[in-house]
C-alpha cells in the first residue's frame, strides 16, 4: 500500500502559515475578457482587415461576428505537438487495429497547468525514442504479416509491379499514417529504405522493404507529430488558413484525440474543409460519434486531477473500510457521471455537473457510501438517485471529497484550493518559503473547524486562507472519505461559508450553507463559467492562453458557450469557431513562433 | 571562506545469476577503454541515491566523528570509512527565481539554478509560475563532459514515481527544461539494458541485418527531421533538431555499441518479474543498476525512491499514512500507527515514525552499498570506484527548509573521495550545495570551478 504525494499546489499548499505575513491579493482570471488585438492590422468591430486573401468574411464564424472583442485575425502561436500517450494509442488503434494501448509504457507526459499535451511541454529521451522504435518495428511485421494487400490499397504486384504498388503504399498506409498525401522528397527518402529492405529480404524482399517503409513512417514527424504550416502565405499576409489535410487532423484530434476518418480525409481531399460553415458541419458530424466522448473524458480527468485517485490511502486505522478498489470505484463513478451530464442529460450544463442528483455506482461502492439504494452487484456502474438532501454534483462525490482530504482528516484548505483554481480560475498565493507548515493536530474534542479557526485567528495566515478555508469549509459533511456526515467531535457540523472575491456575488449571495447551495452558487457564478471555457480552451487548443492575443479567441468561445446555455458538449463547437483553431500565423523559417 | 551570499539567519525567517557465455555483450562490438577510470583500469561510476519530503535532523546528524554515529544512519556503520557527512551545506539557488519553496527544492537539487518561467503557479504573488529546471544536473554533466562509451550513457530508475510529469518529478536534466524520465518497472529495465534492442538470438548474420536495416529506417528518420526543421519556427525548429538529435544518439547506441566491461563478476540476470511492490521494485533496480554497472554498460546512474512530495506508507514499519502527509504533522504530533509485532493500533510520535521510515530508506541504501563492496575489481571493489550522491528536496519536512541539507556522500570515487569524515559548516555564511556540485564534478575527473548558476557557487566544497 503507498500513495504517491500529489505533485501540485493542492498538496503542497494544504499549509497553514503560522509565522509570516501572507500576502493575499486575489488573482484573477487573467484571459476573462477585454484587452483586444494589438495587432495593428486589426480592422474594427467584426470586420477583419488582414483576411487571407481566400477568405471572404462571410465565412467568418457568426460568433465572431458578434463579437466586440474581435478585431484583426488573431490565432495566438501554433506550436508543434507530438502525439500524447493517450494519442498515439488511439491513432495505433485506428491505423492499425492495434487496441493494446502501446502507449502505456511510454514515459509520463510533462504537464503544463495539469494538462498532458501542451506542445511547449514536450520533450524526448532516450526511452521514449526507443520505445517509438521498438512499438514501430512490431507494428510494422504485424502490418505486412496480416495486412499487407490492405496497406497498398489490395494492389496486386503480380499485375501492377512492385513500383506501382510501392506508390499505393503511399497513396493508401501512407496517407493515413502522415494524415496527408506524402511530399516529392518523402517518396524518394522512403525508396532509399525499400531498397534497403528489398536486399536484405531475400526471396521475402518486397514484403520486406515494405516493412522498413512502413517502420520509417511510424518513427517520422508527419506521423509523431502534428505539424501544420498553414496554406501558402501571399504577399503580405500574416495570417494563413490551414490546408484541409491539416484541418482535418485538427477536427478528429479535437473530438475524437485521433486520426482523422475516411470522411475526413475525403473532405480534406475534395478541399471542402475551409470554410468555417464547412468545418462547422464536421465537427457537429464528428460530435455525434460515440469517438467523441474520449476527448471530454479526457479533459474532465485531467481538470479534475482524477490521477489523485491512483492508489489514494487513508489512515488504515481511522477509515478501516477504505480500500484501493473503492478509490478505484469513486475515480469511474465521477468520469461516468461527467459522461452522462454531457452527452446525455437534458440540461447538460454546468449546473447540472454541479447539481444533478444522480450518479454512477455499484454495490460496493454505494455500499460504502451508505444512504443510497445500491446495485444489485459490482457488474456494473448503475444509475442510482442520490438523497438530494445530502449530495448533488461531481464535488460532492468521493473522487474528489475523499481525493482533496488528508488521510486522517478532511482539509478545507485543499478542498477550497482545488474550487479556486480549477474552478475559479485563480491562483491563491502558496505559503511563503521557510515556515512551519503543519496541520492543526487532531482533537476528538473540536470540530475541523474550530482546528482551523487558527488560520482566521493570526492575521498573517487569514489573508491567504479566507480564499479557501471558507469554500473549502462547506464541505464539512462529507469526511475524508468521502461518506455524508452531519456530526463531528459530538458536534453539529456547521458547512456555512462565503465564496469571497467575486465580482459577480457578493455579500449575502456570495455566502451559502451546506454543499448542495454552495454547488448552485458556483453553477450560476460568472467566473466559473469563464473558468470552464480557458480551461478547456487550454485543454482543446493544447496551449495556455495568452491575455493579448487570445482574447477575441477566447471571447468567442466563452460567447458560443454562453449562447447555448453552458452546455457543455457545445464547448467542441465552441473551440472550432475560434481564430486560434481556424488559422495560424504565417512561418518564418527559423524566427519567431 | 566567507561568501556574498545570503546571512543563513535572514533566510530562516523567512537473484542468482547465471554465468553465460554473453552474446548480449559480444554483439556489442569491440570493446574501447573510455574516460574516468581508476588507476586500476576500472571505471568510475556516479549514482544519485534520491529519498523525499526532508529528514528528521536531529536524528540524522552524527554528534562527533564518525559519521555513522546516529540512529538514521547508523545502517551504513559497517562502512563507515566510505562515508562522509556535510552538515550545513545549502540549497540556495533554491531560494532564487521563479516558483515557490516547494517546486525550488527539487529543480534545483541537481542543477544549482533558478527554474525556468512556466505555467505552474505557485509561490508569492510575486513570484512567477515556475516550469520545469534551469539547467543540467549533476549527473548529466557528467555524463557529457567524460562522454562514457557506455551502451546506456545513464540508467534513470524510479520507485514508484507517480504520474504527472513536472517540477515535482525529476531528479536529473540533460539540459534545461529536459527532464529525463524515470523507469519505474524493474522487468522494464532489465528487458531495456539486459536484453536490450539487439535482438538476433545471438545469430551474428541476423544481428548484422538487423543493423543494416536499422540503419536505413534511422537514417531516413534523421533527415526526414531535418526536412521539417528547417520550415518551421525557432522553437519548433529546436524541438524537431531536439528529436533527430536523438536519434542520431539512439542510432549511435544501436550500431556502434559500447564496451562490455570485461569483469569477472559481470553476469547477466534472469529475466525480471513485474512487480509494483514498493520494496520489491527498490530492490530489483539495486540489483539491475549494480549489475549495469558491473558489466559497464553504464557508469552514471539514479535510484529515486517516490518523489518530491513522495508518500509511500510503510505499513511494514507500522505506519498507517503515508510519508508526505506525516512530513506535515507539527515536530510534537503524535500519529495513529500499528504495533508493527502485533498489529495493535498504537500512538506515536510522528517524528518517531519518520525517523523509522529514514533508517528504512538508509536500510535500502545499505544494500546497495554492500553489494558494490561485495564485488571484487582489481586489488579493490566496487564501492572504492563508485560516488553515490544522496539527496533529499527538502531538509525538515514540516519546515520545507533547504538549508542544513542532509547530504551524504558514500564510496571512495576512485580514490578521489576523502571519506569517513564528519564536515561541518557552521555559522552564519550560506554554503551553497554548487560547491558540493564542483566537488562531485571533480571526483568524477570532470574539471570545474563552478556549477550550476554560479551566483550561488564559490567553487569546490571547502575542506571536502
Amino acid at each position: 500500500m503507498y500513495k504517491i504525494g500529489l505533485g501540485s499546489r493542492l498538496v503542497l499548499g494544504l499549509a497553514c502559515a503560522l509565522m509570516v505575513a501572507c500576502s493575499g491579493a486575489i488573482g484573477g482570471d487573467s484571459a476573462g475578457s477585454g484587452g483586444g488585438s494589438d495587432d495593428p492590422a486589426g480592422g474594427t468591430g467584426s470586420m477583419p482587415n488582414n483576411l487571407p486573401q481566400d477568405t471572404p468574411p462571410a465565412s467568418l464564424p457568426p460568433d465572431r461576428m458578434m463579437s466586440t472583442v474581435c478585431k484583426g485575425i488573431e490565432p495566438g502561436p501554433t506550436y508543434v505537438r507530438r502525439l500524447t500517450k493517450n494519442e498515439y494509442n488511439n491513432v495505433i488503434n485506428h491505423l492499425a487495429g492495434d487496441t493494446s494501448s502501446p502507449a502505456k509504457d511510454f514515459p509520463t507526459e510533462t504537464q503544463i497547468e495539469g494538462w498532458d499535451n501542451n506542445g511547449l511541454a514536450q520533450t524526448v529521451s532516450p526511452v521514449l525514442l526507443e520505445q517509438y522504435l521498438l512499438i514501430a518495428e512490431r507494428e510494422a511485421q504485424m502490418l505486412v504479416d496480416t495486412k499487407l494487400a490492405a496497406l497498398m490499397g489490395n494492389c496486386d504486384v503480380a499485375t501492377k509491379g512492385e513500383p506501382a504498388c510501392l506508390m499505393a503504399l503511399y497513396d493508401n498506409f501512407g496517407r493515413r499514417a502522415f494524415r496527408r498525401p506524402l511530399a516529392a522528397d518523402e517518396i524518394a527518402l522512403l525508396k532509399v529504405v525499400f531498397d534497403v529492405g528489398k536486399t536484405t529480404g531475400g526471396t521475402n524482399g518486397f514484403k520486406n522493404g515494405i516493412r522498413l517503409v512502413v517502420t520509417e513512417m511510424l518513427l517520422s514527424p508527419p506521423f509523431l507529430y502534428r505539424i501544420e504550416f498553414g496554406m501558402p502565405a501571399k504577399p503580405g499576409e500574416t495570417v494563413v488558413r490551414l490546408d484541409h489535410y491539416e484541418m482535418a487532423s485538427r477536427l478528429s484530434f479535437l473530438v475524437w484525440n485521433s486520426m482523422p476518418d475516411d470522411m475526413l480525409f475525403t473532405a480534406a481531399k475534395d478541399s471542402k474543409l475551409g470554410t468555417a460553415a464547412e468545418i462547422s458541419a464536421q465537427a457537429m458530424r464528428m460530435i455525434g460519434d460515440g469517438k467523441a466522448k474520449a476527448s471530454t473524458r479526457h479533459f474532465y480527468e485531467q481538470w479534475l486531477d482524477l490521477d489523485r485517485l491512483d492508489n489514494l490511502m487513508k489512515d488504515a486505522v481511522t477509515f478501516r473500510t477504505w480500500s484501493g478498489a473503492i478509490a478505484s470505484a469513486m475515480r469511474t463513478e465521477t468520469l461516468r457521471f461527467a459522461d452522462e451530464v454531457t452527452w446525455n442529460d437534458s440540461s447538460g450544463d454546468i449546473t447540472a455537473l454541479l447539481t444533478a442528483t444522480y450518479s454512477f455506482m455499484t454495490k460496493t461502492l454505494a455500499t460504502f457510501y451508505g444512504g443510497v439504494t445500491a446495485p444489485a452487484d459490482d457488474t456494473t456502474f448503475a444509475r442510482v438517485d442520490l438523497n438530494a438532501m445530502q449530495r448533488g454534483g461531481v464535488l460532492t462525490q468521493g473522487a474528489l471529497m475523499a481525493g482533496l482530504a488528508h488521510e486522517n482528516q478532511t482539509s478545507p484548505v485543499v478542498r477550497g484550493l482545488f474550487v479556486r483554481e480549477q474552478f475559479l480560475c485563480t491562483h491563491p498565493p502558496a505559503p511563503p518559503d521557510d515556515i512551519q507548515i503543519v496541520i492543526p493536530k487532531l482533537d476528538p474534542t473540536k470540530t475541523t473547524r474550530e482546528r482551523f479557526a487558527v488560520h482566521t485567528n493570526l492575521e498573517c495566515a487569514r489573508a491567504c486562507h479566507t480564499l479557501m478555508d471558507p469554500i473549502g469549509l462547506g464541505f464539512e459533511n462529507f469526511d475524508a472519505v468521502g461518506k455524508y456526515r452531519t456530526t463531528e467531535a459530538g458536534k453539529r457540523i456547521d458547512a456555512t461559508g462565503e465564496i469571497i472575491g467575486l465580482a459577480s456575488m457578493t455579500g449575502d449571495a456570495a455566502k451559502f450553507n451546506g454543499p448542495l447551495e454552495l454547488g448552485r452558487k458556483l453553477a450560476s457564478a460568472d467566473e466559473v463559467r469563464s473558468c470552464v471555457g480557458t480551461k478547456w480552451f487550454q485543454y482543446s487548443l493544447g496551449r495556455t492562453q495568452d491575455t493579448n492575443s487570445d482574447a477575441c479567441s477566447l471571447d468567442v468561445l466563452k460567447r458560443r458557450f454562453s449562447s447555448n446555455n453552458y452546455k457543455l458538449k457545445d464547448l467542441l463547437m465552441a473551440t472550432v469557431q475560434t481564430d486560434a483553431f481556424l488559422f495560424r500565423r504565417v512561418i518564418t523559417a527559423g524566427g519567431a513562433q | 571562506m566567507k561568501s556574498p551570499l545570503l546571512d543563513r539567519r535572514a533566510v530562516l525567517r523567512g537473484v542468482a545469476g547465471v554465468s553465460v557465455a554473453l552474446p548480449w555483450l559480444e554483439a556489442m562490438g569491440p570493446a574501447k577503454r573510455a574516460q574516468a577510470a581508476t588507476l586500476s583500469g576500472f571505471p568510475k561510476r556516479l549514482i544519485v541515491w534520491f529519498t523525499p519530503d526532508g529528514t528528521i535532523k536531529n536524528n540524522w546528524t552524527p554528534p562527533g566523528t564518525d559519521p555513522t554515529a546516529s540512529r538514521i544512519l547508523a545502517p551504513l556503520a559497517r562502512y563507515k570509512d566510505y562515508v562522509t557527512v556535510l552538515d550545513g551545506v545549502d540549497n540556495v539557488a533554491s531560494y532564487n527565481g521563479v516558483g515557490d519553496g516547494h517546486q525550488t527544492g527539487m529543480g534545483c537539487m541537481l542543477t544549482g539554478i533558478e527554474l525556468l518561467p512556466g505555467s505552474t503557479k505557485g509561490g508569492c504573488d510575486t513570484c512567477a509560475p515556475a516550469g520545469l529546471a534551469g539547467g543540467p544536473s549533476v549527473d548529466q554533466v557528467v555524463v557529457q563532459k567524460s562522454a562514457p562509451n557506455t551502451k546506456f550513457s545513464s540508467l534513470e530508475m524510479g520507485i514508484q514515481t507517480g504520474g504527472g510529469g513536472n517540477a515535482w518529478s525529476y531528479s536529473n536534466y540533460s539540459a534545461a527544461n529536459m527532464p529525463l524520465p524515470l523507469e519505474n518497472s524493474p522487468a522494464n529495465v532489465w528487458k531495456r539494458v539486459f536484453t536490450d534492442l539487439q535482438a538476433g538470438g545471438g545469430d551474428p548474420m541476423a544481428l548484422d541485418r538487423l543493423k543494416t536495416e536499422r540503419k536505413s529506417v534511422l537514417d531516413a528518420t534523421i533527415k526526414h527531421y531535418q526536412t521539417v526543421a528547417m520550415k518551421l519556427g525557432q522553437s519548433d525548429r529546436a524541438k524537431m533538431n531536439a528529436h533527430l538529435q536523438g536519434v542520431r544518439d539512439l542510432e549511435t547506441r544501436l550500431l556502434a555499441a559500447s564496451p562490455a566491461g570485461g569483469a569477472a563478476s559481470c553476469v547477466k540476470p534472469p529475466q525480471t518479474a513485474a512487480t509494483t511492490d514498493f520494496r520489491t521494485t527498490g530492490k530489483l533496480h539495486m540489483d539491475l543498476l549494480h549489475m549495469a554497472m558491473t558489466c559497464d554498460l553504464t557508469r552514471v546512474g539514479t535510484i529515486q525512491w517516490t518523489r518530491s512530495v513522495g508518500s509511500a506508507r510503510m505499513d511494514w514499519l507500522g505506519a498507517t499514512r503515508g510519508q508526505h502527509d506525516m512530513s506535515h504533522d507539527a515536530n510534537d504530533a503524535t500519529t495513529a500507527a500499528r504495533d508493527v509485532a502485533t498489529g495493535a493500533a498504537i500512538t506515536m510520535p510522528t517524528a518517531e515514525m519518520l525517523t523509522r521510515i529514514n533508517i528504512w530508506y538508509m536500510e535500502q541504501l545499505f544494500y546497495l552499498v554492500d553489494k558494490l563492496a561485495k564485488t571484487p575489481e582489481g586489488a579493490g571493489n566496487m564501492l572504492d570506484n563508485t560516488l553515490i550522491l544522496c539527496v533529499n528536496e527538502l531538509s525538515m519536512g514540516n519546515a520545507h527548509n533547504r538549508t542544513d541539507m542532509p547530504f551524504l556522500l558514500v564510496g571512495k570515487a576512485g580514490g578521489a573521495h576523502r571519506s569517513g569524515r564528519v564536515l561541518r559548516y557552521p555559522g552564519a555564511t550560506r554554503v551553497p550545495h554548487n560547491n558540493l556540485m564542483v566537488s562531485v564534478l571533480n571526483f568524477m575527473d570532470v574539471p570545474a570551478t563552478t556549477f550550476g548558476n554560479p551566483k550561488y557557487c564559490t567553487g569546490a566544497l571547502t575542506g571536502l
